[in-house]
């Protein structure tokens, strides 16, 4: 019953959010509660909780309850950064019917079904993929996720009706278990992007808003690749006990997870736009989920889950980094962003945060499931390229930070920099206390220097005007309305706690004079902060939090939905 | 019985030959609403009344989707580059191999009609996925492709249960919506679903591509 509640809640507030898109404004804000309304019904599910329905079963387990709650909150923090700039309308609604179709896919008991369900948990992301507004380019790109995501839907559909039925004589036949093996295998390659079905996800990149990356190429295809192997283990490994089985097809499926490991990190380091660079990370990073299908053994199960979730949070973050690093500076290009590390400590702190639990070190989570899977899958000389791949993710962290260390140049001089700000009259208070006059309207913006606009301000073409200016208007108003209403009392109150002594409540009147404009002020460093709070869950995850670890110890047996049905 | 299912299994292989062939907008609704309400048809037994009843509304539903998605400036499709004999031929190829390899080695739990059929679609949606460039074609391909997929894990499990359905009538109005969005997006943009470029209508209502440059 948890598990229902949880999908109705997300799909609800989902669908809700997705026929309003219309009026932009109430259909993100609609998400917005749904995001944070589905996080509490995620923390809710019960491990084991199941419900006949419809012929069938849903089932909740510890895994899921983890994965969706982390899954809501990071997203309901990437909605609330995209608030300050980068802002999709589409994005909270998509998350929501994504994640609900997700929930229902990890809570499924058939397989067949299962997949059907991650299908759809990846179709709406190519509605946030056609940016706001729509161009003729994204559209077209648009297309090209919608065939990803149907074709890799397809091939494991395939794979799971051909195995999951009393097989007879055939359950011996290789040909019979290396195709359905290399279909599911396959359709998780090309959901993550993996070289070389590569080419969808970086025009995706191109396309798609920076914060829509976690949902399309990390959160989406990670349902699906649970599932997958799920089923992988249940279904194949008990017919093909690893290392016997399938040398050839796992050899493939190790290729291609190395090209991806290798290729995909290179990339990563040598782009110029850190929106492809956080794209090709998450292609790279993805190489090891694609080695937990080829060690074609149960006991690949349990580092994949842990790095599946560091590894989604932590592009969660990075993407989040990279949009704030645009917002704050005004462009994506590397070569302009000289010196914003200098600039904003609090995002150069969240990179470093992000790499650490990205890349790890020996004995924490992220690094050792990492360094299983590589044990798994390969041996001799062959798993040192598998381990300089792994830790050469470094090379791009370290060269981004190189860039933010240097000497400052344009865009970095003429952004503002990580210190909170007091609306400037409150400002002219702090500092001469004489002073009675209040801040009224929006506060002081720091003006252009060089005919460039600042970060904060700087809005690219085609990206419509944050959603930000109008609800803040909104609230001033009712504040203000607040404070008139409220005057009379205020001022008794005010009378009151002068005789009794008490004088916090004079403190109130100014109140609405304040947070508005202050908040308007502090958009910058208020995405630095929420990036750093999704770098240091990263971390956390990576660290063994989150349930992780006992994730790992729960065993392929138990901590599905799937076996949990069977 | 099986001769009515052969029949519909038929039906269901020649909506999915009008969907990919036609260039009208209609005619190419019409075989897609044949191909989605058909489907649920070609199983042995049929679904329960709730299930059967989901999988109807959801091809009526993503019959409607589409055609929110065809209407707009309705601009006549490219159609089959190869014509619709090959097409048919292609699909009739498609339904024997299928008809002939029911359970792909082992004894199938399904009919060989929801195999055929299913081998029948998934051959007709091969040129619209892989060559087309007309992005209401390619979301056709890829509905007709699904619904190829599921008559195929009929045939070889047997009827599925009441959630599978209500899932497959999800993700197929799901995708449906996807397409039409897409669609609207691109006639809204450039008149045309088949990128940026223009085509102008020849008299018999055929779209041509201007040549290059």
């Amino acid at each position: 019953m948890s598990v229902l509640f949880f999908l109705v809640v997300s799909l609800g507030f989902g669908a809700a959010s997705l026929m309003t898109r219309r009026y932009s404004a109430s259909s993100f804000a609609i998400g917005l509660v749904g995001l944070l309304a589905a996080a509490a019904a995620a923390l809710l599910i019960t491990p084991g909780d199941s419900l006949d329905l419809a012929d069938s079963t849903i089932v909740g387990s510890a895994f899921q309850r983890t994965f969706l709650a982390l899954a809501c909150t990071s997203s309901l923090l990437l909605c609330l950064l995209s608030m300050t700039g980068g802002w999709h309308p589409d994005l909270a609604g998509a998350s929501l019917v994504a994640l609900g179709a997700g929930g229902a896919a990890l809570a499924l008991g058939d397989p067949v079904p299962a997949i059907t369900a991650t299908i759809a948990a990846g179709l709406f992301g190519v509605i946030v993929t056609v940016s706001f507004p729509a161009t003729t380019r994204a559209v077209n790109i648009g297309g090209r996720e919608l065939r990803a995501v149907a074709i890799a839907g397809v091939l494991g559909l395939l794979a799971a009706a051909w195995v999951d039925r009393p097989l007879g004589p055939l359950a011996a036949e290789p040909v019979v278990l290396g195709l359905s093996y290399l279909a599911i295998a396959m359709g998780v390659a090309i959901r993550f992007g993996a070289v070389p079905f590569h080419v969808w996800a970086a025009r995706v990149s191109d396309a798609a808003p920076e914060l829509a990356l976690p949902l399309l190429m990390a959160w989406g295809p990670a349902f699906f690749a649970v599932v997958g192997l799920a089923w992988l283990n249940t279904a194949l490994v008990p017919l093909a006990p690893a290392p016997l089985a399938l040398p050839m097809e796992r050899a493939l499926v190790v290729g291609v997870a190395t090209v991806t490991l290798l290729l995909g990190g290179f990339a990563a380091w040598i782009q110029e736009d850190i929106e492809h660079v956080v794209a090709y990370s998450i292609v790279q990073d993805a190489a090891f989920v694609i080695l937990a299908f080829a060690a074609l053994d149960g006991a690949s199960w349990a580092p994949a889950l842990t790095w599946i979730v560091v590894f989604a949070l932590a592009k969660s973050a990075f993407a989040a980094w990279a949009l704030a690093v645009r917002r704050r500076f005004g462009t994506r290009r590397l070569r302009e962003l000289r010196g914003w590390a200098r600039r904003t400590p609090l995002l150069a702190l969240a990179l470093v945060v992000i790499a650490v639990a990205t890349i790890g070190w020996p004995g924490v989570a992220s690094y050792e499931s990492r360094m299983a899977l590589i044990r798994l899958t390969s041996e001799g000389p062959f798993r040192w390229v598998l381990i300089v791949g792994a830790i050469g993710a470094v090379i791009y962290y370290a060269r981004l930070l190189a860039v933010g260390i240097g000497s400052p140049g344009a865009a970095a001089l003429n952004a503002r920099d990580d210190r909170p700000r007091w609306p400037a009259g409150v400002e002219r208070r702090l500092r001469d206390p004489s002073a009675v006059e209040p801040a009224r309207g929006p506060a002081e913006r720091p003006k252009p220097v060089r005919g460039r606009p600042t970060g904060a301000d700087a809005q690219p073409r085609g990206t419509p005007a944050s959603p930000w200016s109008p609800w803040l208007d909104r609230a001033r108003r009712w504040l203000e309305w607040a404070r008139e209403t409220g005057e009379p009392l205020l001022r008794d109150l005010a009378v009151w706690s002068r005789r009794s002594g008490v004088t916090i409540a004079t403190g109130a009147r100014t109140l609405p004079r304040v947070i508005v404009p202050a908040i308007e002020l502090n958009q910058s460093f208020i995405a630095a902060a929420l990036v750093l709070a999704l770098s240091l869950m990263a971390l956390v995850g990576a660290l063994g939090g989150w349930g992780t670890a006992s994730l790992s110890a729960e065993g392929p047996r138990v901590s599905t939905a799937i076996d949990a049905a069977r | 019985m099986s001769l009515l299912l052969a029949a519909t299994a038929i039906g269901v292989a020649i909506g999915g030959v009008v969907a990919v062939s036609a260039r009208e907008p209609r005619v190419v609704l019409l075989g897609m609403t044949i191909a989605l309400v058909g489907a649920p048809f070609v199983a042995d037994p049929l679904p329960g009344p709730l299930p059967l009843a989901a999988r109807l509304v959801a091809a009526s539903l993503a019959s409607y989707l589409l055609w929110i998605g065809s209407r707009a400036e309705a601009p006549v499709g490219r159609g089959s580059t190869v014509g619709w004999p090959v097409e048919a031929l292609a699909a009739a190829a498609g339904f024997v191999v299928g008809w002939g390899t029911i359970g792909l080695g082992a004894p199938a739990l399904g009919p060989a009609a929801s195999a055929a059929a299913g081998f029948a679609l998934a051959t007709l949606t091969v040129l619209p996925i892989v060559f087309a460039r007309d992005l209401v074609r390619l979301g056709h391909g890829l509905i007709l492709l699904l619904l190829a997929s599921s008559l195929i894990r009929v045939s070889l499990g047997g009827t599925p249960v009441a959630l599978e359905e209500l899932v497959m009538s999800g993700v197929v109005v799901g995708m449906s919506a996807v397409v039409a969005f897409l669609a609207v997006q691109a006639a809204e943009l450039s008149g045309s679903t088949d990128g940026p470029r223009r085509r102008p209508i020849s008299a018999a209502g055929a779209g041509v591509d201007l040549p290059a440059g």
